[in-house]
């Protein structure tokens, strides 16, 4: 089951040590948060996009940066407020009175991983603006269209939706998401180590990188090859079959849905070491990943994304 | 003499009720739906059949009519076919407890059951009650090799447990001639959560700043100063006053909301009666939630800590509906 | 059940509809044209009711319009009893029901109305045309039964059809056992009520153009199979009521008198037969003249030697007759006997008729042979014609056929030469019956029509006793060697099968009659006879009442262990493939030490917490549980994979 015991090149460290690296590095930063952050990678693995809905301070901000220094990736955070711009997304053309002309001044999205938080305070036009970016790995302003760096990832906050002043994310916008999670309050006994503990900034400083943006780029190259065997996708379809059935949603999971949970599940095999997806890696990711994908028709049914994919798993069973 | 056959009819049902519970025990979840455990009698419709039949039969055999004995002969055959299909039917279906639903008193807990089976055929039809031909029964179709599920409700009368004791899945499928039934004796219970007080005294109200733990609080609200600009900075936010002024581009900051945390505390209503003091805190709970404000409760034995979010709401109310007054008075 | 939500819409209210009409369809020639109307205009009533979704009608209209009709109908028919009264009545129970039809309960009664109908037509009439209307109705009213008790997320129209389909398939094989085991026990059990409705064939009274009328129609009266040669056409008479009371005008049959039983002798040999008549709602049983032996408990036999059966023939019935063409019927005459068959009319009707019969006598006096040769010579040289169309006869019916129009078919030759032989002193009645009939080839039977209708005579004559005469034969010979179509006039009209019929067309005709005859003999007289025949067939030695019980029980139990393995098969899981089998075991075996797995819980998942749960089996478990996950989920399994698997698991002990 481990590649651990497949000859690794000796330049070249195992796709498995690397991760192994990088989870123990993050969990030194963030404290008991080791499933959260094992999520976040595999998310960042299947090329796809995080979504944190958390209430402020629970250290979202911690985890983007902490992610950024291990991967070794350029990093910017966006600070959503309900005067935000397009412009002060992708960046703006300005007229440079040196040259004489429009110079293209590259915005925050131009950088490897982009933290875009509270990012339902902000207009739904700002939204769509990043959300865009999300989707097409490119800009275009004033008709020039500009890439953006690979790899290439994004980590949006979102402050619950109870809270007033705020512009929640169309649920078809949801979908560019891969993953949502929720970091939640520390356990006591490590909340207090937290308040005992060095300035969790200085400790960022400290860690080094653990994968860099080229092995990055390998991980996501080899998280498709993972083997899905029949069963495996008879297992996803059948969870997705359920969800379209259920009266309990107000629609199922799109095919695009179920793309997006087989990569998820994919990545986490990857990072697990199996040589196939197993049943357990898409159980592992399903709650992240369809959590904000599928609407309960009463609202008050769920009390969060894990209880939503509970749900489903209870009723499915595995072939 | 209705009443007196409603009287007997009752009787006799609570009788085989018993005696099927004698039978069969308790089920532990999952519960399989097995032969023996399948119960069939014709319905009243069913009983009409037979009565047009033997009619049929008997002027069938007084005029030596064979083409309306062959038609009677046919139609008996296809009650005893859709017989054995309404057994059939729900012969191996399995049953489980998705979820038990808590809701307050004075509203209703609601139990959602899966129905699955592993067979190529589709199931439908399947009638999941508390008795016979009720209006609150649920009617459910199982697809070939599928699932589904159905929820059963229970009025909220009294904080606690609500046990669902009995319950019967049944099917008249296909003609409703015959009604096959099994009864389930499953353990499942949900909780009832207190009632909610109508008018809810103010709060005891404890200010805190959590906010700031990890990253410093960032927020919205208030002013709190200016600090160099960083490339990400929105322009809006550009304090351009400043830089008007030739000092520089600095970016506006403002400070974190105030996290407001309140403590319920079961000892701080003294005076009201136990029950009150319960319904008052769940008012307290659920208001605070509304507002996305943290809170602690605390009860006599049971503490939980200042935390927010619908899980940590669900715990509280559970902690109010699961009290036992007396071992409190106790301790 | 009764749907909480009940849509607007009824659920299969469209096939229930559809279903009635069909059952009602055959009845409606029976029907009084306001029943069938009304029927109608209720359905169309309901049909938009539903689909506007308008209030159904309340509760004292409903009663009014039952208690109104239930009067009707009295007032039509004079009770509520029998065939046509009770058919009436369950089409408007069928409108009142659907005057308040909300339920699925409600559209069920009206199914279970639908096939009492159904059964109700098959009492009228059980041929075989009848079959695909009965199948196809039958299915219809199933299908329907399905629709309106189908769950309401369910499933277009094909597939209630293919459902109901399946059921009636399996249903067929029981029906068929229990057709052809259930006791037919002799009935009646209850007395029979004398339909009053009209059927066609031979009447106790016989006016100038009855038997032309009759002629007309080609419908099947009975079919003859030989268990010999088959007799010549001119020796095929059918004996059936003998008239005897003359008004001047119609001869009837003596209403209850008692006459003393003629004695008969046979000679030669015996012509054995069997006849299967259809129903034609009177006692007397046609038979070959004359008849010498009969089933005793079933026939007796009248004074003027015509076969009467016990019942009315309401169903197809069939007798095994012997009869003798030689014979010799009352060799004498008992005095009332040939008084009635002497009298005539003494209100002075057909006086020359009356007047040729005197003169006959006196001119043969004693010689009763001369008088008849006499009158039928007088039939054959005079310029007689034989039609199937004569000129109408008034009160003087007898003179006016002999002397003046002296066209006529067979009833008025019979008729005129009865009266004259009973003026001239000679003891005369009318027989009427059936004369020849057709040999099918395909069945190897007789078939006899209505179109073969016929009436003759028959004299006392001393030394010989009653004598068929046959005026008929000396008018149109060609009539009893051949067929009517032979007899008459070729521009006359004659029924349609008779004339230009394509020879294909006839065969074709032949062909499918056999198949009725067949159906008759299989099916609609299928008795407590045929049943131990069949047993007997079976090799049930010497079969009887019990045989056939258990015969039933026997089967009855084999029919339900088929369905119930059949249903089992039906329902069945589908099959497990080999690491799948292999779980199972090891969850079994794991049972034993109190784990099972959870309901969402992977079988590899499983295997993991049941090393933790038991360090002591930690090694073959993970064994297990690679070669599974390998197996299931891995790129590239190996092929000794399973054989390892298949090892590990065996060699797991707990």
């Amino acid at each position: 089951m481990s590649t651990a015991n497949e000859p690794a090149a000796t330049a070249e460290p195992s796709l498995n040590e690397l991760i192994a690296a990088a989870v123990a590095g993050l969990n030194e930063i963030i404290l008991g948060k080791e499933t959260q952050v094992r999520l976040c990678l595999a998310c960042l693995f299947a090329r796809g996009h995080l979504l944190i809905e958390d209430i402020p301070g629970v250290g979202k901000t911690t985890l983007a940066h902490a992610l950024a220094r291990s991967l070794g990736l350029s990093y910017q955070r966006i600070q959503f407020t309900s005067d935000l711009l397009p412009a002060d997304i992708i960046g703006i053309s300005v007229f440079e009175a040196d040259t004489g002309q429009f110079r293209f001044h590259r915005g925050p999205v131009f950088a490897q991983l982009v933290l875009a938080d509270e990012v339902n305070r902000a207009t739904p036009k700002a939204q769509s603006a990043l959300l865009e970016a999300m989707e097409e790995h490119q800009v275009t302003a004033d008709g020039q269209t500009y890439p953006l760096t690979e790899p290439f990832f994004v980590i949006a906050t979102q402050n619950p939706s109870y809270q007033v002043g705020t512009y929640p994310l169309p649920e078809s916008q949801l979908d560019r998401f891969l993953m949502r999670i929720e970091l939640g309050y520390p356990a006591a006994s490590l909340e207090r180590q937290l308040l005992l503990g060095r300035d969790r900034r200085d400790l960022l400083d400290e860690l080094a990188t653990a994968i860099t943006p080229q092995q990055l780029l390998r991980l996501q190259g080899a998280v498709p090859q993972v083997h899905a065997s029949a069963a495996l996708l008879d297992y996803v379809q059948a969870v997705a079959r359920y969800t379209r059935q259920a009266p309990e949603f107000e629609a199922g999971l799109s095919p695009r849905a179920v793309i997006a949970l087989l990569r998820a599940a994919q990545a986490w095999a990857l990072m697990h070491g199996h040589e196939g997806v197993l049943p357990e890696d898409v159980q592992a990711v399903l709650p992240s990943v369809v959590g904000h994908r599928l609407a309960a028709r009463d609202d008050a049914r769920f009390r969060d994304a894990g209880e939503i994919g509970q749900h489903v798993l209870a009723a499915v069973a595995v072939p | 003499m209705r009443r007196w056959l409603r009287y007997l009819r009752a009787r006799i049902e609570r009788r085989a009720g018993a005696w099927i519970r004698r039978r069969q025990g308790a089920d532990t979840d999952p519960v399989e739906l097995r032969r023996q455990r399948i119960y069939i009698l014709p319905t009243r419709l069913g009983v009409a059949y037979g009565a047009m039949l033997c009619a049929m039969l008997l002027g069938g055999m007084n005029y030596n009519n064979n083409l309306g004995l062959g038609l009677t002969f046919l139609l008996v055959s296809l009650g005893l076919v859709t017989m054995h299909h309404a057994h059939g039917t729900l012969a191996g279906v399995r049953l489980r407890l998705l979820e038990a639903v808590p809701g307050f008193v004075g509203g209703e807990v609601r139990f959602r059951l899966l129905l699955e089976h592993s067979s190529n055929v589709a199931r439908p039809a399947l009638e999941i009650g508390f008795a016979r031909a009720e209006s609150g029964n649920v009617t459910t179709d199982l697809p070939p090799r599928g699932s589904s599920d159905a929820t059963l409700v229970l009025p909220a009368q009294r904080r606690g447990r609500v046990a669902l004791e009995r319950f019967i899945v049944s099917t008249s499928h296909p003609f409703g001639l015959f009604r096959a039934w099994a009864v389930v004796h499953p353990a499942y219970s949900a909780i009832a959560w207190p009632r909610p007080a109508e008018r809810a005294m103010p709060p005891p109200l404890i200010a805190t700043d959590t906010g700031g733990a990890q990253t410093g609080a960032i927020g919205a609200e208030d002013f709190a100063g200016l600090r160099p600009f960083q490339a990400g900075d929105s322009l809006r936010r550009v304090a351009w006053k400043a830089y008007a002024r030739g000092q520089g581009l600095y970016t506006k900051q403002f400070a974190g909301t105030d996290v407001v945390s309140h403590v319920f505390d079961y000892e701080s209503l003294a005076g009201l009666p136990a029950e009150s003091r319960l319904e008052q805190l769940c008012r307290w709970v659920l208001d605070a939630q509304e507002r996305g404000e943290a809170f602690a409760l605390r009860l006599p034995g049971t503490s939980i800590d200042t935390n927010v979010g619908p899980a940590h709401r669900e715990r509280c109310l559970n902690a109010l509906a699961l009290f036992e007054v007396r071992e409190a008075a106790r301790a | 059940m009764r749907e909480p939500n009940a849509p607007s819409r009824l659920r299969g209210l469209a096939w229930v509809l559809a279903a009635l009409a069909a059952a009602v369809g055959p009845h409606v020639p029976h029907l009084p044209a306001w029943v069938t109307l009304l029927l109608l205009a209720v359905c169309a009533w309901r049909w938009t009711a539903d689909l506007r979704g308008t209030r159904l009608a309340p509760l004292p209209l409903r009663v009014v319009v039952v208690l109104v009709s239930t009067v009707a109908i009295f007032g039509t028919y004079r009770t509520l009893n029998g065939i046509e009264a009770g058919t009436a009545f369950l089409v408007l129970m069928a409108a009142a029901k659907l005057l308040e039809t909300r339920t699925s309960r409600d559209l069920t009664v009206i199914v279970f109305i639908g096939w009492f109908l159904l059964y109700a037509a098959l009492l009228r009439e059980q041929s075989l045309s009848q079959l695909p209307w009965l199948l196809g109705s039958t299915f219809l009213t199933a299908v329907a039964l399905m629709r309106v008790h189908a769950s309401s997320a369910q499933a277009p129209a094909g597939h209630i059809v293919r459902r109901t389909l399946r059921l009636l398939l399996l249903a067929a094989p029981l029906a068929l056992l229990l057709f052809l085991l259930f006791p037919r026990l002799p009935g009646p059990f209850w007395g029979i009520d004398s339909r009053t409705e009209a059927r066609t064939g031979l009447d106790d009274e016989m006016t100038p153009g009855d038997v032309s009328d009759l002629s007309a129609s080609g419908e099947v009266a009975f079919r003859v199979r030989f268990f010999g040669a088959t007799p010549p056409p001119e020796q095929r008479y059918w004996r059936g009521p003998v008239l005897h009371e003359f008004d001047g005008r119609s001869w009837r049959r003596p209403s209850a008198q008692a006459f003393p039983q003629p004695q008969v002798t046979f000679r030669g040999p015996g012509i054995r037969y069997r006849i299967t008549l259809q129903p034609h709602a009177r006692r007397w049983v046609l038979a070959l003249d004359l008849p010498a032996t009969w089933p005793e408990r079933e026939i007796t036999q009248s004074f003027d030697l015509t076969l009467l059966s016990a019942r009315p023939i309401n169903n197809v019935a069939a007798f095994d007759l012997t009869s003798h063409m030689d014979f010799t019927a009352g060799a004498s005459l008992a005095a009332s006997m040939r008084r009635k068959d002497l009298a005539l009319p003494l209100d002075g009707t057909n006086a020359r008729s009356v007047a040729l019969g005197r003169e006959l006598a006196t001119r043969h006096a004693g010689n009763p042979r001369a008088i008849v040769g006499e009158l039928l010579t007088m039939f054959r040289q005079q310029p007689f014609v034989y039609t199937m169309q004569p000129p109408l006869l008034a009160d003087n019916a007898v003179d006016e056929f002999l002397f003046d129009t002296r066209k006529g078919f067979c009833e008025h030759y019979a008729s005129a030469f009865t009266v004259v032989m009973r003026a001239a002193g000679v003891p005369a009645r009318v027989v009427t019956g059936y004369q020849g009939g057709e040999f099918n080839p395909f069945g190897g039977y007789l078939i006899v029509r209505q179109s073969d209708a016929h009436a003759w005579s028959e004299v006392w004559l001393e030394g010989r006793g009653w004598s068929r005469v046959d005026p008929t034969a000396a008018v149109a010979p060609e009539r009893i060697q051949g067929s009517l179509i032979d007899a008459v006039a070729e521009d006359e009209p004659v029924p349609g099968r008779l004339r230009d019929a394509s020879p294909l067309w006839l065969q074709v005709e032949l062909g499918w009659d056999a198949v009725n005859d067949i159906w008759n003999q299989r099916v609609v007289r299928f008795d407590a006879q045929s049943q131990f025949d069949l047993l007997d067939r079976l090799g049930v030695d010497d079969p009887d009442w019990r045989a056939l019980g258990l015969g039933l029980a026997g089967s009855l139990a084999v029919f339900f262990v088929v369905l119930s393995t059949y249903l089992a098969w039906r329902y069945r899981p589908p099959p497990r493939d080999w690491p799948g089998r292999l779980h199972d075991v090891v969850v079994a075996r794991l049972r034993k030490r109190g784990l099972t797995p959870g309901p969402a819980e992977s079988p590899v998942a499983f295997i993991e917490r049941a090393e933790q749960a038991c360090p002591d089996l930690a090694r073959p478990l993970g064994d297990i549980r690679k070669l599974y996950a390998a197996l299931r989920y891995g790129p590239s399994p190996r092929i000794d994979d399973l054989q390892r698997l298949k090892h590990a698991v065996n060699s797991l002990r707990v």
